[in-house]
C-alpha cells in the first residue's frame, strides 16, 4: 500500500512534547491521523479532520482567510494551518507552554514538503451541505 | 424539617438559613456549629429532602440556602435551577462531596454564590463560616459594593463598560492589589504593583483568585490606557491563556510566589501595529449588544452561531479538550479572533503592520 505523503511527517510529530494528536487531510480528501493520547482516539480524529475543514472552507469563502487557525479550549488547543494546494494540518495540543515552537516547526515543515496533490472538489466536503449551511449562516459573502 | 431554637440574642440582624442535605448526620453537624459555636444570631433550618426544603422555603423567611449537590431524587444542581427561577436574589451556596469541574461551572454559571468541598468543610467547620457570613452579607448591601461572588471579572467589566458607567474596580489578589479605572464605559487606566496601563490590565485579568468590588468613579492619577474596552479584554484574555501554561510549571505549589508577568514571547497587549477595524458582540440570544465599524454585523452574528455550532462538534467528538473558548483566525497581516461561548460571543477583526525595522 503507498504511504500516506506524509506519514513522515505524522510521525515526527510524536518527538515533541505537547502534542496529542496530529492529522493531515490532503486536496484529495484522503486522511492520515496520529494519536499519541488515548483520549484523542483515531477514528474521531478523522471527523475532527473533516469539521475543522469545513470550518476553515467557510471561513475562506467568508473572505476571512483560515490559512492557519487556533481553537483554544479549556483543556487543549487545536492548530491548524493549510497549504496552497487544500492539504490542511491540524495538531491537538495540551496547553504545554514549550509547544508553540514545535507548532511552528511543524508547520513550517508541513508547508514545505514537496509533494504536489491537485485539490479536486470535494465529496465529502459536500457543497451544498457545507456551502448551504455556511451561507445560511452568513460565512459565504 | 427541623429549626433551630437559637433565638438571634445580639443587636444585628439575623442570618436565616436553610441547610438541605439528605445526610441528617452531616446537616445537623453543620447547624451545630453554626448556632451553638459561633453565632446564635443564625437561625438555621434543616431539610432532609427537596420537598422538606420548598415546604420550608414556602413558610420561612430565608437568607441563604446551603445545597447538598448529591440528593436522591432532584438532586442539588436542579433545586438550584428552580430556585434561581423563583427567588434570583437568594444567595444559595453548594455543598459537595466531589466538586467536579463540570458541577462547580455548572452551579456558578446558574447563581450559586459559592461552591464548597464538603469534605474540606467536614474537616474544618471553621472555615465555612466565614464564607457563608459574607455570602449573607453581600445581598444586604445595596448595590455592587459588596464582594461580588455571582458575577466573574470579565463579565462586571462589560456590563461596566456596556452600561458606558464609570467606576474604579478594586481587585484584591493572592500577591496583587490593583485597580481598573472606567470612565463613561472605557478602560483608562489600570495599575498593580508597579505596573500600569495594559500590562497591569493582563496582569489583573489573569489572577486565579481573590476578590474585587465596584467602588465609586476617581481620576487616576494618569490615563495609561486608551484603547476599545472589548479588543483590550480579549486580548488580556489572550495573554493570560498564553501564560497559563508556563504559571502552570512556575507554581511548584507555591501560589504566592506565582509570577503574573506575560512570557516574553505571549501575545502583548498593545503592541505596535495592532489596529481594531471591526467589533461585534452578540448575546446567547444573538441580540447585537455591541458594534464597532460593523457593517455587516448580522453576518458576523450568524458565522459566530456556526462556529458555536461546529466547536460543539468538536467538543463531542473529543470531550476531553473541555469546553471551547475561542477560535483565532490568524492570516500575516490580519488576525479574527472569535469568542465562542454560550453566553456571549464577540468577534474582533483587527489589522496587523509589521514592526518597523
Amino acid at each position: 500500500m503507498k504511504e500516506h505523503p506524509f506519514q513522515g511527517w505524522l510521525e515526527k510529530a510524536a518527538n515533541y512534547s505537547g502534542i496529542l494528536a496530529c492529522g493531515v487531510k490532503l486536496g484529495n480528501q484522503s486522511i492520515a491521523v496520529k494519536s499519541f493520547d488515548e483520549s484523542f482516539p483515531e477514528a474521531r480524529l478523522k471527523d475532527l479532520l473533516q469539521c475543522l475543514a469545513e470550518v476553515a472552507f467557510g471561513l475562506r469563502n467568508s473572505q476571512l482567510g483560515g490559512s492557519r487557525l487556533r481553537w483554544v479550549f479549556e483543556h487543549g488547543q487545536l492548530y491548524s494551518a493549510r497549504r496552497q494546494d487544500g492539504a490542511l494540518a491540524v495538531l491537538a495540543m495540551s496547553k504545554d507552554p514549550n509547544a508553540a515552537s514545535a507548532i511552528e516547526e511543524l508547520f513550517a515543515e508541513f508547508l514545505a514538503t514537496d509533494c504536489a496533490l491537485p485539490e479536486k472538489p470535494s465529496s465529502n466536503l459536500p457543497q451544498a451541505t457545507e456551502t448551504g449551511a455556511a451561507s445560511e449562516a452568513g460565512v459565504v459573502q | 424539617m427541623t429549626t433551630s431554637d437559637s433565638p438571634p440574642t445580639r443587636s444585628r440582624p439575623s442570618h436565616r438559613v436553610l441547610l438541605v442535605d439528605d445526610s441528617a448526620e452531616f446537616a445537623d453537624a453543620l447547624k451545630d456549629h453554626l448556632v451553638k459555636k459561633r453565632d446564635p444570631s443564625w437561625i438555621v433550618h434543616t431539610a432532609y429532602t427537596y420537598a422538606e426544603a420548598l415546604n420550608c422555603l414556602k413558610t420561612n423567611p430565608v437568607d441563604l440556602v446551603i445545597l447538598d449537590i448529591n440528593m436522591p431524587v432532584m438532586d442539588g444542581l436542579q433545586l438550584l435551577t428552580m430556585l434561581k427561577r423563583s427567588r434570583p436574589a437568594l444567595p444559595v451556596v453548594l455543598l459537595s462531596g466531589i466538586v467536579t469541574p463540570e458541577n462547580r461551572d455548572y452551579a456558578l454559571q446558574h447563581g450559586a454564590a459559592l461552591v464548597l468541598n464538603k469534605m474540606d468543610v467536614a474537616a474544618g467547620f471553621e472555615s465555612i463560616y466565614p464564607a457563608l457570613e459574607a455570602t449573607v452579607e453581600v445581598v444586604s448591601v445595596e448595590g455592587f459594593k459588596g464582594i461580588v461572588r455571582q458575577v466573574g471579572l470579565t463579565e462586571l467589566l462589560q456590563l461596566e463598560c456596556l452600561g458606558r458607567k464609570s467606576s474604579v474596580l478594586e481587585i484584591k489578589g493572592p500577591n496583587a492589589d490593583g485597580r481598573i479605572y472606567i470612565s463613561e464605559g472605557s478602560i483608562i487606566h489600570a495599575e498593580v504593583g508597579g505596573i500600569l496601563g495594559e500590562k497591569a490590565l493582563a496582569r489583573l485579568y489573569g489572577l486565579k483568585g481573590g476578590e474585587f468590588r465596584l467602588a465609586p468613579f476617581t481620576q487616576p492619577s494618569r490615563h495609561t490606557i486608551d484603547g476599545n474596552w472589548e479588543g483590550l479584554l480579549l486580548e488580556a484574555a489572550q495573554a493570560c491563556d498564553e501564560q497559563a501554561g508556563a504559571e502552570a510549571l512556575q507554581e511548584s505549589g507555591d501560589e504566592m510566589s506565582m509570577d503574573l508577568e506575560p512570557k516574553a514571547d505571549a501575545a502583548q497587549p498593545g503592541d505596535v501595529g495592532r489596529h481594531i477595524e471591526e467589533i461585534v458582540l452578540s448575546s446567547s440570544a444573538n441580540d447585537i449588544l455591541h458594534e464597532f465599524k460593523a457593517p455587516h454585523a448580522d453576518r458576523r452574528v450568524r458565522l459566530l452561531d456556526w462556529l458555536l455550532v461546529k466547536s460543539a462538534v468538536v467538543v463531542n467528538l473529543l470531550p476531553s479538550l473541555g469546553r471551547a473558548d475561542r477560535l483565532e483566525i490568524n492570516e500575516p497581516r490580519s488576525r479574527v479572533i472569535c469568542l465562542l461561548q454560550p453566553e456571549r460571543k464577540m468577534f474582533v477583526r483587527l489589522s496587523i503592520t509589521p514592526p518597523p525595522d
